[in-house]
């Protein structure tokens, strides 16, 4: 290979470039795949989306159903929510006036389905069944759902490296 | 991943020099592969898309610890007489094959100061301009072409006196 001292610079970039692309790939360290893998392990089901999603449904049916069950099985139920209101009232003074406020709204919201099943407009297991869904729904998935995203972060703070 | 480890690994390590911040860099990039898995699992510019990453990756590398390289290549410029040197052991002066050749040019490579590497290899492995790499650096344009052609010459010089006798 002559000397390419004297040769102009473009002859130099080819020449540099030739030798620089017929350099092979270097090998990985063995220790790269295990340091990724020990990274992504320790929350599978949180970092997989249909995992999470299968932990939403899966949680969302049991709920549904046993407190589906619940309502219907146990309309008498209904008419005790006002006596365990006074006896959670008496209980828990400094709590009293939330929890007044929380029964009254739930109070109210079945003594509404009662007028509506009276006039034949519903029947329990139907309303029963849209109550719970709509009310575990915002309770248990808007949990879920900002652990999720809590944990989704911390995961993301602690493989963040640069 | 096992596709493209080796890769990625190459991109970092000839952009850092240094092969244990390449292989913190590759294991963020497949940290970040990993998150969007479902986007790149099957798409035929995966290799692209990580090679693209481990650039960006180690360009904000660079950019954070520029402070600290400088001094460490002013370092090395001084040992040098402001011209970088590679001592040769005499074994592999003699009938350099192309493996030789090879080592000593990855050697070289990552053994340059890192302003003059890092433009070198985003010339000619990320096939970038010099004025995307003067925007990507933040530096001149001018710099630029100086540092990358003083990278040539030092290349240029390893490799002959590795070829002398």
């Amino acid at each position: 290979m002559p000397l390419m001292k004297d040769k102009p610079e473009s002859e130099l970039e080819s020449w540099i470039d030739r030798e620089l692309h017929a350099l092979p790939d270097l090998p990985a360290p063995q220790t790269l795949a295990p340091r990724v893998l020990a990274m992504i392990r320790p929350q599978p089901m949180l970092s997989n989306p249909r995992g999470r999603l299968m932990i939403k449904m899966a949680l969302l049916v049991l709920l549904i159903g046993s407190l589906g069950w619940i309502g219907f099985a146990n309309r008498g139920a209904w008419a005790g929510i006002p006596e365990v209101s006074r006896k959670w009232d008496f209980w828990s003074t400094t709590m009293a006036s939330i929890w007044l406020t929380l029964t009254t709204l739930v109070n109210d919201l079945f003594f509404g389905l009662r007028l509506l099943q009276e006039q034949g407009w519903t029947s329990h297991p139907i309303m029963g069944s849209v109550i719970s869904i709509f009310l575990m729904y915002i309770v248990f998935v808007s949990i879920g759902t900002g652990y999720y995203h809590l944990a989704a972060k911390a995961r993301k703070t602690r493989f963040h490296l640069i | 991943m096992r596709n493209y480890q080796n890769m990625v690994f190459t991109t970092a390590t000839r952009l850092l020099g240094n092969p244990t911040d390449a292989e913190d860099i590759a294991q963020t990039v497949f940290l970040k592969a990993y998150e969007h898995y479902d986007e790149i699992a099957q798409s035929p510019t995966a290799g692209g898309w990580l090679k693209k990453v481990t650039t960006n990756l180690c360009l904000n590398h660079i950019s954070r610890y520029r402070s600290r390289q400088r001094l460490f290549s002013e370092m090395q410029s001084e040992e040098g007489s402001g011209t970088f040197d590679i001592p040769v052991p005499e074994t592999i002066r003699e009938n350099l094959n192309g493996a030789d050749r090879r080592q000593i040019l990855e050697e070289a490579l990552q053994k340059l100061p890192s302003e003059h590497r890092a433009p070198l290899a985003l010339y000619h492995f990320e096939d970038m301009s010099y004025e995307e790499i003067a925007a990507q650096l933040h530096v001149s344009l001018s710099k630029i072409k100086t540092d990358i052609h003083r990278a040539r010459e030092t290349l240029r010089r390893r490799l002959q006196s590795g070829r002398k006798k």
